[in-house]
């Protein structure tokens, strides 16, 4: 998997290229104009712009990139964390962005989903300890064995899962599982439904914060 | 604010108001000079008029019958007028009284000096005329009380002023309806002002006020629009020192997560790393603190209609990882859907900071409980935790910029709270800190309720 880093600070783009480096293989350039004689060459897999760079903006070489639909995932890095600003790289065709600074570990989580997404290999696993989620085949297994759960079970720990290390609102699980299977909701189901996910999984894998939601860290 | 030395209402009142008093009351004495003099004169003529009357019906009967007196019979009670007592007679030859009227019996022997005289009989005043003929020795006195002319002056004055008196109140209160009439635009226009939210620095519309004021309020204008200007201009620097900040930071944490992964198996160099990485996010902490609050002050603030309890419920989810990370319990009650006026942007910065607090200065194993409720036409947001709180002389001055609490152990940045105040003020909302039992501080933020119920 390469990755191209477009990124004119000296020192983040030398330590970005490091912490990169030890998942991809990884090419660096400081201008916009390097990084489109760099594109035009190599088939990179993803890049990662920063949005203010000399001369030509990040924007404009995303613009650039759009028009003669080179569709590569590009992941932009921003100063700036005014949400007009998010707004408007990802309406210039950015499929991601990272507010500077960042986390070294996050950027390299979404810069492997973008490429995974970009190989058709989307929605990856999702794990929690030693429980991992396949949103795409709806199993759960723990420790590599399966475990077994009703669809609404399924549809309450899918939603807890996508939202891992946030609280879900009670609400927003009714929500979920009534996009999932339109059947009547009773009040205490979401209750029922968690007491029976922590019997088959684990008792502490699913905490309640009261009045706020349950949560998976 | 210091007492104004005069208002534009009174002054006009008393520059309209002084000028037609004192018209009336001149215009009013000059005629009652004139009056005087005029009644003077006819009043005295009559006199004249009388006596040559007199002198012509009496010449020829006195002449003949020298030294009698003439009777003048009993009055004639059908013919009487009340004004009569008024006006009396007498006639002398030489110096005998001939006849007199009824009403000069009080005059006695004195005889009056020809020509007009004013004389007091039993202290009443009497205005005489008295023409004394040489050729037959005949003198006709005529004359007439004072209080003849006095009266008709009071009453004419009377004709005049009791009408005045009636017409210049109507007439100040006409002023005063057209003074408060013409001033109203301009007192509209100062409380569109002040009723303007500290960051609307929209343009005065210049066509409901008179135009004298235009020139004031184009002045005001250009004043808001270099406001204005200072403002873009922060923001723009608030901008881009975000950017500069941020990207060296970004460089060191960077650095330090690439250094960390590197000393894996460096045990010794670990915990420096960790070190050096958490003072990383603490700065980068501290920095977003500043930006936001500068771009919550230089940006204009729009307010919505804002679900306080649903900016509650979100921070409470981002943040709930964060207790349960630290062994906190984190409880909340809130009620559904309290309205607020308001920034959601700005309200969520708040909520975030108040609950960011509890949550870092509650102990492992603490609690911290968030309530949203109403309370007589407010939104009540509290939050209250089981920290070592904050002591009452603490309490006023944890508002201020960079004040830090000698119990924050080097826990943030001393923004948090007077970012939470500055939100609080542009919401019109109360921020109290109060203190928990056993230990600990409540803090409660007090936001008018959009819908009272």
């Amino acid at each position: 998997m390469r990755i191209l880093l477009v990124e004119d600070d000296e020192m983040l783009g030398k330590a970005t290229a490091e912490g990169l480096k030890t998942v991809f293989a990884v090419d660096w350039c400081k201008s916009a104009e390097d990084a489109e004689a760099a594109l035009k060459t190599t088939p990179y897999n993803v890049v990662v712009l920063d949005v203010n760079l000399p001369k030509k903006s990040g924007l404009e070489l995303l613009e650039d990139l759009r028009k003669v639909n080179d569709d590569r995932p590009v992941l932009f890095l921003t100063a700036r964390d005014a949400i007009s600003y998010r707004i408007e790289g990802l309406n210039k065709g950015a499929d991601d962005y990272l507010v500077k600074p960042f986390d070294l570990d996050e950027l390299i989580a979404r810069v492997s989903a973008l490429a995974r997404r970009a190989q058709g290999r989307g929605n990856p696993v999702i794990s929690a300890g030693d429980i991992i989620f396949d949103p795409v085949g709806k199993t759960v297994t723990k420790k590599g064995k399966v475990i077994k759960l009703s669809a609404r079970e399924l549809a309450v720990l899918e939603i807890l899962m996508t939202h891992k290390g946030r609280a879900t609102s009670k609400a927003q699980i009714e929500e979920h599982i009534y996009d999932w299977d339109s059947g009547d909701i009773e009040s205490n189901t979401i209750e029922v439904h968690i007491s029976a996910l922590r019997r088959k999984i684990d008792k502490n894998f699913i905490k309640t914060i009261r009045g706020v939601g349950y949560i998976i860290q | 604010m210091a007492q104004p030395k005069y208002t534009i209402k009174k002054r006009l009142l008393l520059l309209i108001s002084m000028p037609i008093l004192m018209l009336s009351v001149g215009i009013g004495a000059i005629a009652l000079s004139s009056v005087y003099e005029e009644i003077a004169e006819v009043y005295d003529a009559q006199l004249v008029h009388s006596a040559k009357v007199l002198l012509q019906l009496v010449e020829k009967e006195v002449q003949d019958q020298e030294y009698r007196e003439i009777e003048l019979g009993a009055e004639r009670p059908e013919l009487f007028h009340q004004y009569e007592k008024n006006i009396t007679f007498r006639i002398w030859k030489h110096s005998h009284l001939i006849t007199q009227s009824h009403q000069a019996e009080s005059f006695g022997k004195f005889q009056v000096p020809p020509g007009f005289s004013n004389q007091d009989f039993d202290s009443e005043k009497w205005r005489f005329f008295v023409f004394a003929d040489d050729r037959t020795g005949i003198t006709i006195e005529v004359a007439e009380k004072e209080g003849v002319r006095t009266e008709l002056i009071y009453k004419i004055l009377a004709a005049l002023f009791i009408p005045l008196s009636l017409f210049i109140p109507l007439f100040l209160l006409i002023i005063w309806f057209g003074v408060s009439r013409s001033l109203r635009p301009v007192i509209l226009l100062s409380q569109s002002v002040d009723k303007r939210d500290i960051n609307d620095l929209s343009i005065i519309e210049e066509s409901d006020a008179p135009e004298e004021i235009h020139p004031l309020i184009r002045a005001l204008n250009r004043l808001l629009a270099r406001i204005q200007e200072s403002f873009d201009r922060e923001r723009q620097f608030t901008d881009n020192a975000a950017h500069e900040l941020r990207t060296p930071l970004a460089a060191m944490k960077t650095q330090a997560q690439v250094l960390l992964k590197k000393a894996a198996d460096m045990p010794e160099c670990q915990e420096g790393l960790n070190n050096l990485h958490s003072s990383i996010n603490r700065a980068t902490h501290l920095v977003d603190q500043l930006l936001s609050f500068a771009r919550l002050q230089s940006h204009k603030i729009e307010k919505t209609d804002v679900d306080l309890s649903a900016v509650v419920n979100e921070v409470l989810q981002d943040l709930s990882v964060l207790a349960l990370n630290d062994n906190k319990k984190l409880e909340a009650n809130i009620d559904d859907h309290e309205l607020v006026r308001g920034n959601k942007e700005a309200l969520s910065i708040l909520v975030r900071n108040l609950v960011d607090n509890a949550l870092k200065y509650t102990p492992a194993g603490g609690r911290i409980n968030v309530l949203v409720f109403h309370d007589d036409g407010n939104a009540v947001f509290e939050v209250s935790d089981t920290g070592k709180g904050i002591s009452d002389n603490e309490k006023e001055k944890v508002f201020n910029r960079f004040y830090r609490s000698n119990k924050s152990e080097g826990h943030g940045s001393g923004l948090g709270l007077s970012i939470a105040k500055w939100i609080c003020d542009i919401h019109g909302a109360q921020i109290t800190l109060k203190d928990n039992h056993p230990k600990g501080l409540i803090v409660q933020v007090t936001i008018p309720e959009l819908f009272k119920k």
